[in-house]
């Protein structure tokens, strides 16, 4: 047995020999389409592409994305039709003001925001410990991101009411988050926008609008505000907005979704040069019955035969004997090249305005802003001596006109000035803790702190 | 020497004359020593058989025998030589004669005296004159011929192999030596040269345990001394079945491994499990399944599967298994690790289980040309019954009425009267009817010389589907196999290249679930004029599907080589290396005209879409190894040790392009107005590892096996690379010992069992780095974005299983009945998983290690006999394995992300369910139990009912009957299992979508005992309610007639043909089953199941 134990130490040790460098042997090269992420933030170029990453995650994948918020909302209210050849499906059920916990389309408006939400917070924290990006830039950077993780949470806000409000990357504090309430939540986003207006310039960092500046960050404060119902503070800042000489009002409506009008506040580009935007593929159909969303006949009939955006905006499809509409406000379904996302324009200043106004009993004042629009359809102006009440029930109406299919402005806008119960009108499902969209199911059990579940589902 | 001449028999004329001269000088003593050896002869007989021993252990046992006593010089004997001797009351002399043969001794018995003398050199003269050519014939019980029997010259490197007639010629043969013919299943036999041997039978080996060498991968082992568990089926079970994937023919075969095929459509996937799921990880979780086996071809293991990116509509899970590049009939055995034993010496790869494939190599002797070639036709079935147009129309109608809807909307165009109420299509016959065919050619060349032998094999397959035949998925396979030793034996050298082509051109998605949703009375699918009907935009057309393609095509060279040298006595160095090549080319065309032309996606080719996607992937293995062997006495040892180094390489890239000129430039992506480049993505993967096995016997009956490994991987973080691994095995052959040797109804007897951990690292390469991904779908203004990779976590480390196992294997009555019985009881921990996260976190996962345990434990049953072994041949096997599987602990699982999966105590494949009490007979609600009471049915309060979708016994049992030329054979595999059903999947009844018939028994005034629900043609939570409830799990139990086999040898044999054989062949003919859905074996709905497939074929050779 000697020789036995002799051998096996002899060629163990000679193995053992042949594994020392193991560790060397184990060295591989790193990912060629990954970059360290310590390294990102060490360069001005790479912490811009982190944050191009945050502008086109927004745009193709949140719950703002063109082809979501605007249809979806769109359906769930009374602007659009939903014409699915099959009716079980998530989309149908928001339609029919049926949806519940487990609805895929809620699932994934969710979950997608806060990728986005945790993007922003990586990009946040790198910034913060960036050491070799200059303090100027650190600022844009922080002031934009900033301001697009205020947008992110406050749809999140104004859909789910209570949410859960991560301000790091730490998975394992995020997965056990509990809720913030609303308005605290609305508070917070108050003190981040004002924190993301005061790192901004006013001055685009590009000339076709596409980034956040200064405006941008007070435009989404001031609604905020209005959420609070702080109407004055409200006032003031799209006072400031209008007068500031940036803008300039678009008097063609055939020009409202040209990228290059002056109206615009801030808007999306799509991916690349000729890329539809979401919004002209999403309502499109032609020649034949819609297969997805078609303009509602309420909607379609809360226009005068007088207003021009009915002409311009709308457009109908017929087959034999049976008419659909659709919404023609993004035209350009290939080779785009004059058209972006907008997701700010000057119209809704002026509107947000008429509202501020209205509330603190301003009504004259008011309805100027509300005949801009008006009168640059074609309708006819509003006296300066209409009642209040009267004056808030135009301005919704005008609203809903001006912004059908856009953002799921119409949603709320009635929430804002608690009147969906209106919907009931025209949708028989609807119920008043419709105002809330349900926590979705699948992350309630994944974080039972987000519970309880809201009202009614 | 003198007793050489009397003993002759004939020696040839030419040399009698030779040799003429010596006999003369020797005469005298020549006479004297006749007398004696006669003498001696008639007095004593020997009986004795011992196996490598020596002759000094010879002699004593003959001394015991016959008291006779040897003379010998001191150091005349070499004691290291050992030897066979085997005798059944032979002669003394004889005896003695076969002892000494192939040594240059000589013996004379004088009184009870054996004088053992060193030879003469006259002696040895006339041993190099005493040459003869021996020529014979090998043949079985029956008189058929026994190709590839090796004949081999007692005590020489001299060999030669059976040609295909059964007969060998072997030149200048010692004219007293012995000829030792064995071949594998046959007893061995020796039989003394002569110059015409004429017909040599074989009996057939008693008992298939015996003998059987079985791979047990870095060495091989005796299947009676093995003390792993090792499954196996051999190219007998596998030829010739109608299938693309060896693991389609192993189905029903092996106990312990369940496979289940994904898919109908050909090229797919396929579920394999070694006992049971031991890692939490799953598709479901993950994006790498954790409970993939390793799979190692020819010692080279094979990478996992590639990752296909555009094959999620058509291929499930997008699952390409890797053994669809090896053609059925180029495999000689299938072996299946299981247990530590066997296992462990694979480390961190192991965990669940290893794959052996050895493809066929060639054989000595004459060339032979074999060619092979079938035809099949397959087909989709399914029992479920569908309704027809009347009974269709008669939901929808009652559905609105429900709804109180009187006026039908504008797009529910199958009742408003946009489309023919009259009309019926039966839409399975319709989309799935079409018989796929498919054709197998195969041919090889192999031959060889007696130390050099190699196989060619040239195969092609191809077959269309039942969508349509305009798709066919395609391989041809080349493959060659060489191998060489030298004279001395000392070197030995085996290589084996191949080189394969899969070719998989398919429709893009898989309408399976349309051929089951789509109204009976939808239009037709084609106008008259051929052009595809969207009957004025109504008819979302299934089949303009067809237009959008999905293709891929891989190419691989799979080489391997393995050289052995033999250093000096005993002591082996051997390097095995091999290099495997893939180069994958996926394509995804979505022309315009997969759409209706009426929306903005089918207008025109400006619409069109194409995808490319190429992979390369390039590894290499090094694995140099030592083994020695010890005998000394009753004692055995096996000592290896080697190493292993391997580098895998790949890349990744992909292009898209959006809009094109024409739908005729959508193959060449360059022609598109936007083109993409995606991810240029290469990823190195390294492993390093050592690893020994020490073997000890004890008097061939006590077996002790030690097996370990070291392993590094680069999967893991800066600190976690490294893990060891190990196993020690048993075994107790009590079958040879004395108390048992008057049980002569007991042929065979072995308790085994093994303990050892193996682990797992297939979780994905640099999974530990914090990093930004570039993302070609996030460009901004012009700038390629930039986003979080995943969440970060560098602390992982390996999984690791740990496996006990006991068996106990037994042959009766001479090995005509053989069983075993296993019992095994794993335990993983560790586990490493996506821990799910709440959306919160911003991934749904990370990647952690979770202090989970689960535990697979289950008993293995195999028995096989040969009732009938006489004209009649019958043989038959029975396999049964009952698993189990159990969560043993999960800490702080309640409120952690599983919650809702998983449950302590249970399988980890439970789900829970909405307890399904019946409908209230007065409104045809569904009333679902309210174990909460809050008036409110809701997860999880209230889907608490547990269903185990765990297997929970399954088998085959396996017949194979011959009658002359005629072989019958037939394999039924059975499962018993809780199966999801199509209530799961249902559609809401009274919707725009057919149902099976089962769903007529739906709710009314008149009907108040239905089953389901009122119809109705809104969406309704209810009904999703319902599919999660216990309506929507039943029992999915069936048995099958996987494999039935007819096949004849024409009884002809002319110049050309040596062999004829034709054969027809069934697989999945027949299915017995009570499961409510699609197919049984099958979980997925909406993809095609498996095909019953009929083939004929025709087997020569030349």
């Amino acid at each position: 047995m000697k020789i036995l134990s002799k051998a096996v130490i002899g060629i163990m040790a000679l193995l053992s020999l042949v594994c020392m460098s193991c560790e060397k042997l184990l060295k591989v090269q790193p990912p060629a389409n990954q970059i360290n992420r310590g390294l990102v933030f060490e360069d001005q170029q790479t912490a811009n592409a982190a944050l191009a990453g945050l502008y086109a995650g927004i745009r193709e994948n949140s719950i703002i994305a063109g082809d979501k918020l605007g249809p979806i909302l769109g359906a769930y209210t009374d602007e659009l039709d939903q014409h699915a050849s099959t009716t079980a499906n998530a989309i149908f059920d928001i339609y029919q003001n049926q949806q519940i916990e487990s609805n895929s389309v809620v699932y994934t408006a969710w979950q997608s925001t806060y990728q986005q939400v945790y993007a922003a917070n990586a990009i946040l924290q790198g910034v913060e410990s960036a050491t070799k990006i200059v303090s100027g830039e650190k600022n844009r950077l922080r002031g934009e991101t900033l301001f697009l993780r205020s947008l992110l949470l406050f749809y999140l806000q104004q859909h789910f009411g209570d949410i859960p409000y991560p301000r790091t990357t730490d998975y394992l504090d995020n997965g056990k988050l509990v809720k913030t309430p609303a308005a605290q939540v609305l508070r917070s986003l108050e003190a981040d926008l004002r924190e993301s207006a005061s790192l901004l310039n006013d001055a685009n960092s590009n000339t076709e609008r596409i980034f956040a500046n200064k405006k941008t960050a007070e435009m989404l404060l001031a609604k905020v505000l209005m959420e609070q119902r702080r109407w004055a503070d409200a006032e003031v800042l799209l006072q400031n907005i209008i007068q500031s000489g940036q803008y300039s009002w678009e008097a063609d409506l055939n020009k409202v979704f040209v990228k290059t009008g002056k109206h615009v506040i801030w808007q999306l580009k799509p991916s690349l040069d000729g890329v539809p935007t979401q919004e002209a593929n999403i309502y499109y159909f032609g020649n034949a019955a819609p297969t997805g969303y078609a303009i509602s006949a309420n909607l379609y009939n809360a226009f005068a035969n007088s207003d021009q955006r009915k002409q311009k905006w709308i457009t109908s499809v017929t087959v034999g004997a049976n008419t659909w509409y659709r919404a023609y406000k993004y035209k350009l379904t290939l080779n785009n090249s004059t058209e972006y996302s907008i997701i700010f324009r000057l119209e809704e200043a002026y509107l947000l305005l008429a509202e501020a106004l209205a509330n603190q009993d301003k009504v004259a004042q008011g309805v100027p802003y509300v005949n801009a629009s008006r009168q640059r359809a074609g309708l006819i102006a509003l006296p300066l001596t209409i009642s209040r009440p009267e004056l808030s029930d135009e301005i919704l109406e005008e609203n809903r006109r001006e912004f059908f299919a856009e953002m799921g402005k119409r949603f709320f806008d009635l929430k804002r000035a608690g009147q969906l119960e209106r919907l009931k009108q025209t949708k028989p499902n609807w119920k008043t803790f419709h105002q809330l969209w349900p926590l979705p199911q699948k992350d309630l059990l994944l974080n039972p702190a987000l519970n309880p579940q809201n009202l009614g589902y | 020497m003198y007793k050489k001449y009397t003993n002759k028999r004939g020696a040839s004329r030419r040399r009698i004359l030779k040799i003429w001269l010596m006999i003369r000088l020797t005469t005298v003593v020549l006479i004297a020593t006749l007398m004696q050896v006669s003498a001696a002869s008639l007095a004593q007989r020997v009986t004795i058989n011992q196996k490598k021993t020596t002759l000094a252990k010879v002699f004593r046992e003959i001394h015991r025998q016959t008291g006779y006593d040897f003379l010998y010089a001191k150091g005349l004997l070499d004691q290291k030589r050992l030897l066979d001797v085997k005798a059944e009351n032979e002669p003394l002399e004889q005896v003695l004669e076969k002892a000494l043969s192939g040594q240059s001794l000589s013996f004379t018995i004088e009184d009870k005296m054996i004088v053992i003398k060193e030879q003469s050199f006259i002696e040895r003269v006339v041993a190099y004159f005493d040459k003869i050519d021996v020529s014979g014939k090998v043949v079985d019980e029956r008189g058929q011929p026994i190709a590839g029997a090796t004949i081999k010259v007692k005590g020489t490197d001299l060999f030669t192999s059976s040609g295909v007639d059964g007969t060998f010629l072997i030149k200048n043969v010692n004219e007293n030596s012995f000829l030792v013919i064995s071949y594998i299943g046959f007893q061995v036999r020796e039989v003394k040269a002569a110059k015409e041997l004429g017909n040599i039978s074989l009996l057939v080996e008693v008992g298939e345990l015996s003998e059987v060498i079985v791979n047990a991968g870095y060495y091989s082992v005796k299947d009676s001394e093995r003390t792993g568990s090792i499954s196996r089926i051999t190219s007998k079970d596998i030829q010739n079945q109608p299938v693309g994937n060896v693991l389609s023919a192993a189905q029903g075969r092996m106990a312990g491994v369940s496979i289940v095929q994904t898919t109908g459509v050909p090229g797919g996937g396929y579920d394999i499990q070694i006992r049971g799921r031991n890692s939490l990880r799953n598709k479901n979780n993950s994006e790498i399944d954790g409970n993939t086996p390793l799979y190692v071809i020819d010692g080279i293991p094979f990478g996992s599967e590639l990752s296909s990116q555009y094959s999620t509509v058509i291929l499930p899970g997008r699952s390409i298994n890797p053994l669809n590049s090896i053609h059925p009939n180029d495999i000689e055995k299938l072996e299946i690790l299981k247990d530590a034993d066997a296992t462990a010496i694979y480390g961190s790869r192991g965990a669940n289980g290893v794959v052996l494939v050895t493809t066929k190599k060639g054989k000595p002797g004459k060339m032979r040309l074999a060619f092979n070639s079938s035809l099949a036709m397959s087909s989709m079935v399914s029992a479920l019954e569908m309704m027809d147009t009347q009974q269709y129309l008669a939901m929808r109608k009652a559905a609105f009425a429900n709804n109180n809807i009187t006026a039908y909307p504008a797009t529910a165009y199958d009742i408003n009267g946009k489309w023919d109420q009259g009309r019926f299509t039966d839409w399975r016959e319709a989309l799935l009817g079409n018989n796929a065919i498919s054709s197998n050619n195969q041919l090889s060349v192999s031959g060889g010389s007696e130390t050099t032998s190699f196989l060619i094999s040239a195969g092609h397959q191809q077959q269309t589907t039942v969508f349509s035949k305009d798709f066919n998925y395609k391989t041809s396979n080349l493959s060659s196999q060489l191998s060489h030793r030298s004279v001395d034996g000392k070197f030995q050298l085996n290589t084996s290249n191949s080189f394969s082509i899969q070719g998989n051109n398919m429709l893009r998605s898989d309408y399976t679930k349309q051929a089951f949703n789509l109204s009976p009375n939808a239009p037709s699918l084609y106008k008259a004029d051929g052009s595809l009907n969207w009957e004025e935009n109504t008819f979302t057309n299934p089949v303009a599907s067809f237009n959008a393609t999905y293709s891929n095509e891989q190419k691989q060279f799979l080489n391997s080589l393995n050289m052995q040298y033999t250093l000096f006595k005993d002591f082996q160095v051997k390097l095995s290396g091999g290099l495997n090549y893939q180069r994958f080319e996926e394509l995804s065309l979505q022309p315009n005209t997969m759409y209706n032309p009426a929306f903005v996606s089918g207008q025109s080719s400006a619409n069109s879409r194409a995808f490319k996607n190429n992979q390369d992937r390039f590894s290499f293995i090094l694995e140099p190894q030592l083994n020695w062997t010890y005998k000394s006495g009753d004692h055995q040892l096996d000592v290896l040790g080697g190493a292993t180094f391997q580098r895998e390489v790949s890349e990744l890239s992909s292009v898209m392009g959006y809009g094109f000129e024409s739908n005729l430039f959508l193959g060449n992506i360059a022609a598109a107005k936007t083109k993409v480049i995606d991810d240029q993505i290469s990823s190195e993967y390294r492993y390093g590892a050592i690893f020994g096995r020490l073997n000890y016997q004890f008097n061939n009956r006590y077996i002790v096996n030690l097996t370990g490994r070291r392993d590094g991987s680069s999967r893991f973080g800066p600190n976690k690379k490294f893990a060891n691994f190990a196993a020690i095995g048993a075994g107790w052959l009590f079958g040879k010992e004395d108390f048992l040797s008057g049980a002569d109804w007991l042929s065979f007897g072995k308790l085994r069992g093994s303990f050892g951990t193996a682990g797992s690292d297939n979780i994905g390469d640099y999974q530990y780095l914090d990093t930004y991904t570039v993302s070609t779908s996030s460009v901004y203004n012009n700038i390629n974005g930039i986003i979080p990779s995943r969440l970060y976590n560098p602390d992982y480390s390996w999984e690791k299983t740990t496996k006990l196992e006991f068996a106990l294997e037994v042959g009766l009555f001479k090995n005509l009945i053989d069983f075993s019985l296993a019992r095994y009881i794993n335990g993983s921990t560790n586990q490493l998983i996506g821990y799910q996260l709440p959306s919160v976190a911003g991934f749904a996962s990370v990647l952690s290690n979770l202090d989970a345990k689960v535990r697979n434990t289950g008993w293995e049953f195999e028995l096989s006999a040969r009732p009938l072994s006489g004209k009649f041949k019958w043989e038959t096997g029975f396999n049964l394995t009952l698993p189990k599987n159990k969560l043993i602990s999960f800490p702080a699982l309640e409120g952690s992300s599983y919650a809702n999966q998983f449950m302590v105590g249970y399988p980890t494949s439970i789900i829970k369910l909405y307890n399904l009490e019946g409908l209230n007979p007065a409104t045809g609600a569904y009333v679902f139990t309210d174990y909460n009471g809050d008036g409110k049915i809701s997860s999880p309060q209230d889907n608490r009912v547990v269903e185990d979708l765990t297997v929970k016994y399954f088998g085959g049992w396996n017949n194979s009957f011959s009658l002359g030329n005629l072989n019958l054979s037939f394999l039924f595999q059975f499962v018993s299992q809780r199966n999801r059903n199509y209530n799961n999947g249902l559609t809401v009844p009274g919707s725009m979508n057919n149902q099976p018939r089962e769903v007529l028994n739906a709710w009314s005034a008149q009907n108040p005992s239905a089953a389901y629900m009122p119809y109705t043609t809104l969406s309704s939570p209810p009904h999703l309610l319902f599919q999660s409830s216990t309506a929507a799990v039943s029992d999915g139990s069936y048995i099958r007639l996987k494999n039935i086999q007819l096949a004849y040898k024409l009884p002809i044999k002319t110049a050309v043909f040596k062999h004829i054989s034709l054969y027809m062949q069934g697989q999945n003919v027949l299915t017995f089953t009570n499961y409510f859905g699609v197919d049984p074996e099958f979980t997925v709905l909406g993809f095609l199941p498996p095909l019953k497939t009929y083939s004929f074929g025709l087997e020569f050779t030349l």
